[in-house]
């Protein structure tokens, strides 16, 4: 419990978390505002994941906030006071995980109630369905999941901007040229699958054969266990 | 009671540190002395289970760093002023530091206090100077009132004042019984605060010891004489078995014998002296000669 309250007070400590997370919260809100604006005319019943777009995007920001609570402390060294502070590294990365888990599955599930009462309030008529409330859960579940591979990609790499750059380069640019290029990869790539869990099922590219809810989630939170173990596997073994 | 034993750490075909063995005891200050680059940082954080020793290992009180549940407790270190966070707050820092060891909140204010910092609790890291770094430093290191403290150039960047504070503040430390492991280069600083000496020159161990053992090993006093009767006096004082030697015309460096005894010599052979002066080689050039000696022995052995 020391660990956890010790990473608790870190994390809101430093401007930059704070902002990362409510950058997320409002971008998602916002997306609700904008594309509820959009499709209020369409005169069909709506549904939460209709206007929940910006998780999408929100899911980036989490993802960087995973990286940061641990590539900040290689960057700025304080990650040697730390590791003073707990010899046991595996606990302090536990810890870490743990803060940020909790922390954006809040602000994801926070942000898409705040959608939720826009299209209540923008959308008529609208409703939510066992999907939405599945997509609120998956949300999540995405956002702890990029998270963990964040926390995973800083451990392994020991600094802030190169994790972040491949983070946000995977998911948005190489997953899509690669999904294109090799039909058959769609079924492996981790965000597009993991993302499965957050949207209704729609087959909008349909080039991209993806997992289910079900399977998506859990292929893609398979792949972020490997990277976090080879993070913990690293960050245990190597100086610090 | 921090002992190493066979200390060894490489990295890819250089060896940093070698076969160190040495021990810091409870209520002295023990300078580490060695030139940049001998291997003092990481044989500290070695001693802190930050880097893996390849060989060898560390006992504080009879225990491994790692087996520490919370170490602030028991060990309290300081390796950089600069680890820090720069959008911290001060007290913030020190309060993630002290959960992490279930230490009270309340400690916190009173180390700020011990290094008179309360006023900047509340101020960012980042706009701190050099000198109020080191101090909240001090201060994280003192979070559990430890019993062993462990500082990396603690003095590296203070003015004259925050330098003789330092040395003021870790001397007090070790009186309260704490055993103190202090690198530094400022060497006349070591000479004024450090009891007992471990000096290394490239990772290996020059000497292990008291700071005047360490001045009388590794050179040797000697006395300057004057006198007007410089052939009379050299050959009393060469039939009493003292070594001489002659830096001028005038005078004479004479080591084997006190000052006392020449003067006694002198005034039995009715030899009239104009100065009698004994010398004592400072710890710096004691410290220079033997890293010199410890740098020229690398250099033969590359060159083989």
């Amino acid at each position: 419990m020391n660990a956890i309250r010790a990473e608790w007070i870190k994390l809101r400590s430093v401007r930059s978390t704070l902002i990362l997370l409510a950058a997320g919260g409002v971008m998602t809100v916002l997306f609700a505002v904008l594309i509820a604006n959009d499709i209020s005319d369409e005169g069909r019943t709506f549904h939460l994941t209709d206007i929940s777009a910006g998780a999408t995007i929100a899911v980036y920001l989490f993802g960087t906030l995973g990286v940061q609570i641990i590539g900040q402390e290689y960057r700025f060294n304080t990650i040697r006071p730390t590791f003073s502070a707990n010899p046991n590294r595996l606990q302090v990365l536990a810890a870490k995980i743990v803060v940020v888990s909790v922390t954006v599955a809040i602000v994801a599930v926070a942000m898409q109630l705040v959608a939720t009462l826009i299209g209540t309030a923008m959308l008529d008529p609208f409703t939510v369905d066992g999907v939405d409330q599945r997509a609120i859960l998956g949300t999540a579940l995405f956002a702890i999941g990029w998270a963990m591979i964040g926390v995973g990609i800083g451990a392994i790499l020991r600094q802030p901007v190169a994790g972040i750059v491949i983070l946000l380069v995977e998911g948005a640019v190489v997953e899509g040229i690669v999904g294109s290029l090799f039909s058959w990869t769609t079924k492996w790539l981790p965000f597009a699958n993991g993302s499965q869990m957050m949207v209704r099922n729609d087959s909008s590219n349909e080039d991209f054969v993806l997992r289910s809810p079900l399977g998506g989630g859990i292929y893609f939170f398979v792949v972020a266990a490997v990277i976090l173990a080879l993070g913990a596997y690293l960050a245990n073994r190597r100086d610090a | 009671m921090i002992e190493t034993r066979g200390l060894r750490k490489v990295y890819g075909s250089t060896v940093a540190v070698d076969d160190l063995s040495f021990s810091v005891a409870d209520g002295r200050v023990t300078g580490f002395l060695g030139p940049n680059g001998a291997g003092k940082s990481t044989t500290m954080r070695m001693i802190l289970g930050l880097d893996r020793c390849d060989a060898g290992g560390v006992r504080i009180d009879g225990r491994r760093y790692e087996d520490f549940k919370q170490p602030l407790l028991d060990v309290g270190s300081l390796l950089d002023a600069a680890y820090v966070h720069p959008t911290r707050k001060a007290a913030d820092h020190l309060w993630a530091m002290a959960a992490a060891n279930g230490i009270p909140k309340s400690r916190v204010g009173t180390v700020l206090d011990l290094v008179g910092l309360r006023e900047v609790a509340n101020k960012r890291v980042g706009a701190f100077s050099l000198g109020m770094k080191q101090r909240l430093g001090l201060a994280g290191a003192l979070l559990g009132d430890p019993k062993h403290l462990i500082f990396d150039e603690p003095a590296n960047g203070l003015d004259p004042e925050g330098v003789h504070w330092m040395r003021r503040f870790l001397k007090g430390l070790a009186a309260e019984g704490r055993a103190i492991f202090v690198s530094s280069h400022l060497l006349s600083e070591m000479s004024l605060m450090a009891e007992d000496l471990v000096v290394i020159g490239r990772g290996r161990m020059i000497f292990s010891g008291t700071v005047d053992d360490f001045v009388n090993s590794s050179t040797h006093g000697w006395v300057t004489v004057r006198t007007p009767q410089l052939d009379e006096l050299a050959a009393a004082l060469a039939a009493a078995g003292a070594q001489l030697s002659r830096p001028d015309p005038a005078s004479l460096q004479v080591v084997g014998l006190t000052s006392d005894q020449i003067g006694e010599l002198a005034f039995t052979n009715r030899i009239l002296l104009h100065e009698l002066s004994p010398q004592r080689a400072s710890l710096e050039d004691a410290f220079l000669q033997v890293t010199q000696g410890a740098q020229e022995y690398r250099a033969g052995e590359a060159s083989q």
